[in-house]
């Protein structure tokens, strides 16, 4: 070491880690066997969901082995490679997993004979690329490109999905193979067209195609290994494996062949002017990938004998050469730590091996004779000159080769030539492990380039898998034509080399606008969709309660307008209308509810809605009684006036409180919803009169009387129906009666604990023990007993007249509420046997148990037993019923009745433990 | 005893739901009753999933409720993926109340009753036993979701489903009525026969019909019957949310899937022109799009999933609608798509539960700032749950989504591109998924922010170790699931 000024430390050792070159070399090795001993196509198949046709079935032809060559092949080196250029860096290990999980998918992808197996691999290459790219997630760019990254290859890939099942419904299979032999059948399939349109999707966005080229040169923040593994070699390349796999069935389809050719035509040559704005090497590498991977969905897409080998070739010399030069631009990075080449300049010096491996890719890349790239090119010419309808492909193609010569130039020689000064001074050779990658990758491709037959039957073979006759042999021309033209290239390409700051410059003058920019669409997409979306759900989701109910009436109306106006006829048969007693008791009824609900429309002033409501609901109990279902009536009275009780006495509180600020709605809005209220009145009144207007089963009546008392023996049929022959929907009900009340404490509690602000006591005086208080609990001393006992009474009777466990409960739930207001809920609860809690819970236990004697005597369940006990004075039926009943009871008393005495309770002191109210559970606004 | 069979199911849940309950009563240790839960709930799921593979022909009911309650595979198909979605929500539910100190054993009865209302509605075969079922699981739900009641924001949540929940139900009532007064009947079976015979009132029917779809739509949360699932979502504690993500969810389908196939088949109300698959197709599409696009403008990761499981919903009706058409694999792609998307939701919902801790809670997108890197075994469960949720293979989710499109697909005619439509929207989807993995993965939290902060829990470390296995194992072999869903769908249509 001669420089005093910079002391380089040695290149650190290979990590361990690239010993796991191994396994894809071993696979590599019997990859390559299978073909040389002639097993290839290889088919191995298993059932993996048969009931839908999807198998594991693997197929290795030689379009596949090219394929899996090049990952196996390129793999090693890559891993070998990862070993030294990661060696020291944190987490590499990860890294390492990465990579295999990866190798594994794109295998699986390329080896796939299942459409459906095939998409699963390909959607696993995008998450494990993903999770590659960002690997130095330290920095905003690598995150930013990752993320461009998958959202693009994975959207894509969700679409690819919706081709992918269309062309398996077109074809009836999901098998390629099968697919495949069958495709003239189904070609002319109409969803064919949009089959294609959604494979295209998923293939150009995952090989980079124009209008989805951008995230290629993005992902360049990915470690080198990474990129020269999956964005020279083998990832980008699905895309075009794909189209390549499916080409005997769409070859001769104008529509593919048109796509294809624009599309790809397009990208090669966009991609290499993009190439020539690049100061940044590895991005040069990038963009020119790009154009190499247009370049191939060109010829695919390009009709002719010749088209399918030039592909192939093309594929192959691409990643021979591609490959090195990510290698040669990652160690340059390493050992400068900058890749502009700018800053570059001499570097064959000090870096020979990378220097050579650089050189011996960069002729490949450039097209050089003796190269395997310029066998390739050569090949491409010649599917060219098959073709007569795109003449301007070749012109386009002249061009990007030029460039290609050029960019190859920028690659190598400007920063290798040994005569420039060195630039950066401190830069130095790595490890072998990065430097003999590069080395071998590159010379392959000059070996292949000497003697081209040594991979003439495999790339010969590959094309005829994409359904192509000619052999590779034929399209070797080594004429004078040829020969000029390559001078024509090199010559044009010299010249852009010379020029290449000259013309980075100018085109500096030329940005393009932002409008023409797909990464500027990309990125417009990824503010505008949630900034359109926000827009969207704040006018559809406001969060008023009211509107939502409106939204879902308007929906409903719509629905009955829709089926009336385009259903059937409606047939409404006569009806007589008959004026009795009953009859006008049933009108007065109507037009009383009627009128509440008018008022409740009308009326602002919350409290007195509330008591309207009420009486809408008092309305409906008389309606009950006079249609001849008193029980109904009974209870419907009991459960209005409890609930308008507790609702009012919970709306006082609230009222003080101010915690309802109801809004100033504007005049048409109450019109409006007036109007929608009106519409849905009629509308179900219309129903109403139609359905009341058919004949009626009158089995079900008719059964439940006759069997009442020989079955239940009772007669207050309602009863008998509610704990006998529907004794197991009743245990259902009191089950919800028991929930409404452990729901609603919550709630209660919640009002309560903000009712008792800071200054709590001082508000709570307001309430006070005022003399009225003092009397009214004297009352309620004297009457709380009899209410019980009357409750009792009602529970006994039950089963033959009025009366049963549910409003008997009901009416010891107002002897409770009664006393929570007289004497406060903690002495009302008190005063409930077990405590409401409790108390529900055993009595519904209870009920349950009733039914079960029957089970011992082999009856079905809550089939009830029978037994009379005489008391002296008189007879009491006893029964498994009566049990069910008392369950009831105590379901209904102490669920309502606690919830009843919490509600009245919700401003009086409060002393529960303090653990109730936590600053975890509070909100953050 | 042997009549009860195929109920045992039920019949575990309904006994542990009485003995949770008093047990939480009468004792003061409430810690384990998760446990208990998770494993009654467990139990009665094996006895369901045992049943079902063993393809023994089940006994009929009793006459007392053979009229009301369904004996067949496919309600031994949706008491396995309820159970496990309440077993599961059970355990989440463990962890959480004990990390967040808000131990209360109430919260287990309400899963446990929520199963069973759950369970009744995906079972009943009348029209009353649907009403019971649905309102049993639904006071549940509403009290689970105000159970945080300090938290303004769970009683809002809690409020609003209350509501428009009961406005649904009285929906879904009249419409029941209605189809009675036309045909006479409550029970599907009677209901379809009448309706078949042609003697019906065309008109009463479609109206009627329409009202049940409603109100069904409502609990499934399909739009233009949406609007409670985002408020309800992001107010209930995050285990209920799961809870209510996947039982709910199941249930409301199961019935969706018996009335449509028993109540109304035929010509008359399952033909394109004048019947239900404009219907379902009209919310499925609404759905699939407004659930996708709302999604991408969330902040809060809740949020997202609430609107995410509004598409899901309208995945799930497109499969609904080509029943229509293909009959038998629509069926079976919507069983198993439900069964995916339980451990799915589970898993992502369980995860948001691991990463957040008392006072540090996972919430919005910026709580979960790199906590992929700082914490890599809370996030693999919730990128994988994610992941699924998308339809990203090999996961369970993927299998899901491809057999309901794929349904969608074989339809034919215009279910083609409903499809794709669907498949778009989903691609749609795929910014709010990766977002979320990204942002896990990649990003970094801001100076000062407060970060998530894992809790520990062996209970939903468990949950989650149980779904996202379960996750994997339908996605990589889907067939076993697969042959029960087809063949509990074979026997529905017979």
């Amino acid at each position: 070491m001669s420089e005093p000024t910079t002391t380089p430390t040695p290149p650190p050792p290979p990590s361990r880690l690239g010993w796991l070159a191994l396994l894809p070399l071993a696979l590599f090795a019997l990859a390559l066997r299978a073909f040389l001993r002639g097993d290839v196509p290889l088919e191995v198949r298993h059932a993996w969901i048969p009931s839908v046709g999807v198998e594991a079935a693997f197929r290795l032809d030689a379009l596949a082995l090219v394929l899996v060559l090049l990952i196996t092949g390129i793999g090693t080196l890559v891993f070998v490679y990862a070993a030294g250029y990661m060696a020291g860096v944190k987490h590499r290990g990860r890294l390492f997993a990465l990579l295999v999980a990866f190798m594994v998918a794109m295998l699986g992808c390329v080896t796939a004979d299942d459409v459906i197996l095939l998409f699963v691999f390909w959607e696993l290459t995008s998450v494990t690329s993903f999770l590659l790219v960002g690997f130095k997630h330290e920095y905003e760019t690598s995150r930013k490109s990752a993320q461009q990254a998958l959202m693009i290859t994975g959207g894509g890939g969700l679409v690819l999905l919706a081709g992918v099942l269309l062309l398996a419904h077109a074809a009836g299979t999901t098998s390629l193979q099968a697919m495949l032999a069958s495709a003239p059948a189904w070609a002319e399939h109409p969803v064919v067209r949009g089959a294609l349109t959604c494979v295209f999707i998923g293939a150009f966005t995952k090989s980079a195609q124009f209008p989805f080229h951008f995230w290629l040169p993005g992902a360049m923040a990915a470690p080198t290994p990474v990129s020269a593994y999956l964005h020279s070699a083998t990832m980008v390349k699905l895309g075009v494996y794909l189209l390549a796999r499916l080409h005997p069935a769409f070859g001769d389809d104008r529509f593919w062949q048109l796509t294809l050719v624009s599309v790809g035509g397009f990208t090669s040559v966009w991609g290499m002017l993009l190439t020539i704005r690049e100061r940044d090497l590895k991005r040069i590498l990038a963009w020119s990938t790009v154009s190499a991977l247009g370049t191939l969905v060109m010829l695919i897409g390009l009709p002719g004998e010749g088209a399918a080998t030039a592909a192939a070739a093309f594929l192959l010399a691409h990643a021979l050469y591609k490959a090195p030069l990510f290698f040669v631009a990652g160690n340059v990075d390493l050992a400068t730590g900058t890749r502009l080449i700018d800053e570059l300049s001499g570097l064959g010096r000090k870096m020979p091996f990378t220097s050579a491996a650089g050189w011996i890719a960069g002729l490949s890349m450039a097209g050089i004779p003796l190269s395997f790239g310029y066998v390739a090119k050569d090949v491409i010419k010649a599917a060219k000159a098959d073709t007569d309808l795109f003449q301007w492909v070749a012109y386009a193609g002249a061009f990007v080769s030029a460039a290609s010569f050029a960019a190859a130039g920028i690659a190598t020689a400007r920063i290798f030539w040994r005569k420039r000064p060195l630039r950066p001074e401190h830069a130095r050779e790595g490890s072998i492990a990065t430097w003999l990658p590069p080395l071998l990758v590159a010379s392959l491709g000059i070996v292949f380039g000497l003697f081209p037959e040594r991979v003439e039957s495999l790339l010969t073979e590959a094309a005829q898998a994409m359904g192509s006759a000619a052999s590779m042999e034929e399209l070797l021309t080594d004429d004078s034509a040829s020969l000029s033209a390559l001078a024509m290239i090199i010559a044009l390409g010299v010249a852009l080399f010379l020029g290449w700051d000259r013309l980075h410059r100018v085109q500096r003058h030329f940005r393009l606008p932002r409008v023409y920019q797909a990464a500027a669409w990309y990125e417009a997409m990824m503010v505008g969709i949630p900034a359109v979306a926000s827009r969207v759900t704040r006018r559809l989701q406001m969060g008023h309660l009211s509107t939502y109910t409106a939204f879902v009436l308007v929906f409903a109306l719509a629905a009955l307008g829709y089926v009336v106006a385009h259903g059937p006829a409606l047939r409404v048969p006569p009806f007589e209308l008959a004026l009795g007693p009953t009859e006008l008791a049933v009108a007065g009824a109507t037009l009383a509810i009627l009128c509440a609900s008018v008022a409740v429309c009308v009326v602002r002033d919350s409290f007195v809605m509330l008591l309207v409501s009420g009486l809408v609901g008092l309305a409906c109990a008389l309606l009950f009684l006079f249609l001849g279902a008193p029980d109904v009536a009974f209870t419907q009275f009991t459960v209005e006036v409890a609930f308008v009780v507790v609702l009012a006495s919970i709306l006082l509180r609230v009222r003080r409180l101010d915690l309802v600020v109801a809004p100033k709605l504007p005049r048409w809005h109450t019109l409006s919803r007036a109007l929608l209220s009106l519409g849905v009145g009629a509308a179900v009144a219309a129903l109403m009169l139609v359905g009341a207007s058919f004949e009626q089963d009158p089995s079900l009546t008719e059964y439940f009387s006759s069997r009442s008392v020989p079955d239940a023996h009772g007669r207050n049929v309602v009863n008998v129906v509610l704990v006998d022959f529907r004794a197991v929907d009743t245990l259902g009900e009191i089950i919800v009666v028991t929930l409404t009340f452990i729901a609603a404490v919550p709630l209660l509690r919640l009002l309560r604990e903000r009712w008792r602000g800071p200054d709590a006591p001082l508000r709570r005086g307001a309430r006070g023990m005022s003399p009225k208080a003092h009397i009214f609990d004297v009352a309620v001393r004297g009457l709380y007993p009899i209410l019980l006992a009357s409750s009792v009474v009602i529970l006994l009777r039950g089963h033959n007249e009025p009366g049963g466990g549910f409003i008997a409960g009901m009416v010891a739930v107002a002897a409770t509420s009664m006393l929570s207001v007289a004497r406060g809920a903690r002495a009302a609860l008190a005063k409930m046997p077990l405590g409401p809690h409790r108390l529900a819970a055993t009595s519904a236990l209870l009920s349950l148990a009733s039914g079960l004697p029957a089970l011992f005597l082999g009856e079905p369940f809550m089939t009830h037993l029978w037994g009379t006990l005489p008391l002296g004075f008189t007879e009491l039926d006893v029964s498994t019923v009566l049990v069910f009943d008392v369950g009831v009871y105590g379901a209904v008393w102490g669920a309502l009745g606690g919830l009843c005495a919490r509600a009245i309770e919700v401003d009086e002191p409060h002393r529960d433990d303090p653990s109730t109210v936590t600053g975890a559970e509070e909100v953050t606004p | 005893m042997s009549d009860w069979l195929s109920i045992v199911p039920l019949l575990l849940v309904a006994t542990s739901g009485l003995f949770i309950m008093l047990a939480d009563a009468f004792s003061k240790e409430k810690a384990e009753l998760a446990l208990v839960t998770a494993v009654s709930l467990g139990t009665a799921g094996l006895v369901a999933v045992g049943l079902l593979a063993s393809g023994s022909a089940l006994p009929p009911l009793p006459e007392v409720l053979g009229s009301y309650l369904a004996v067949d595979e496919l309600s031994l198909f949706f008491d396995f993926v309820i159970c496990l979605g309440g077993a599961l929500s059970a355990l989440v539910a463990g962890g959480y109340l004990r990390e967040h100190e808000l131990e209360r054993g109430e919260l287990y009865v309400l899963i446990v009753l929520a199963t069973f209302g759950a369970m009744v509605l995906a079972r009943s075969t009348d029209l009353l036993t649907l009403f019971l079922g649905l309102e049993t699981m639904s006071l549940s739900v509403y009290a689970m979701i105000a159970f945080r009641r300090t938290s303004a924001r769970a009683v809002e949540g809690a409020m609003k489903y209350f509501l428009l929940g009961s406005f649904a139900a009285a929906i879904l009532l009249f419409g029941g009525a209605l189809l009675y007064a036309a045909t006479g009947h409550t029970d599907f079976a009677g209901i379809g026969a009448k309706i078949g015979s042609g003697e019906v009132e065309p008109v009463l029917v479609l109206v009627g019909m329409l009202m049940v779809l409603a109100g069904l739509a409502f609990k499934v949360g399909a739009v233009p019957f949406h609007m409670w699932t985002p408020d309800a979502y992001e107010g209930a504690m995050t285990p209920v949310t799961g809870f209510m993500s996947v039982a709910v969810k199941a249930a409301a389908f199961a019935v969706f899937v018996r009335i449509l196939v028993v109540a109304l088949p035929g010509e008359e109300v399952a033909s394109m022109t004048s019947g239900w698959p404009p219907v379902l197709i009209f919310l499925s599409v609404l759905s699939m799009v407004y659930g996708n696009v709302a999604a991408v403008a969330q902040k809060s990761v809740k949020r997202m999933l609430a609107y995410s499981s509004i598409a899901h919903a309208g995945y799930i009706l497109l499969g609904l609608a080509a029943a229509s058409v293909v009959g038998e694999p629509a069926i079976s792609g919507v069983l198993f798509y439900l069964l995916a998307y339980t451990v799915s939701n589970i898993l992502a919902f369980g995860s948001l539960v691991m990463i957040g801790s008392r006072g540090k809670e996972a919430v919005d997108y910026d709580d979960l700032a790199g906590v992929g890197r700082r914490h890599p075994y809370v996030a693999l469960p919730f990128i994988i749950g994610v992941l699924s949720l998308m339809g990203f293979p090999p996961t369970a989710g993927f299998f899901g989504k491809y057999y309901v499109f794929n349904a969608a697909v074989q339809a034919g005619g215009g279910f083609v591109w409903l499809a794709v439509i669907g498949l778009l929207a989903s691609a749609v989807g795929a910014y709010y998924y990766l977002r979320v993995v990204v942002v896990m993965l990649m990003k970094s939290p801001a100076e000062g922010q407060v970060v998530a902060v894992p809790m520990k829990s062996g209970y939903v470390a468990s949950a989650l170790a149980m779904s996202g296995a379960a996750v994997m194992v339908f996605g990589l072999l889907p067939s076993w699931a697969l042959d029960l869903a087809i063949s509990a769908a074979q026997k529905l249509i017979g």
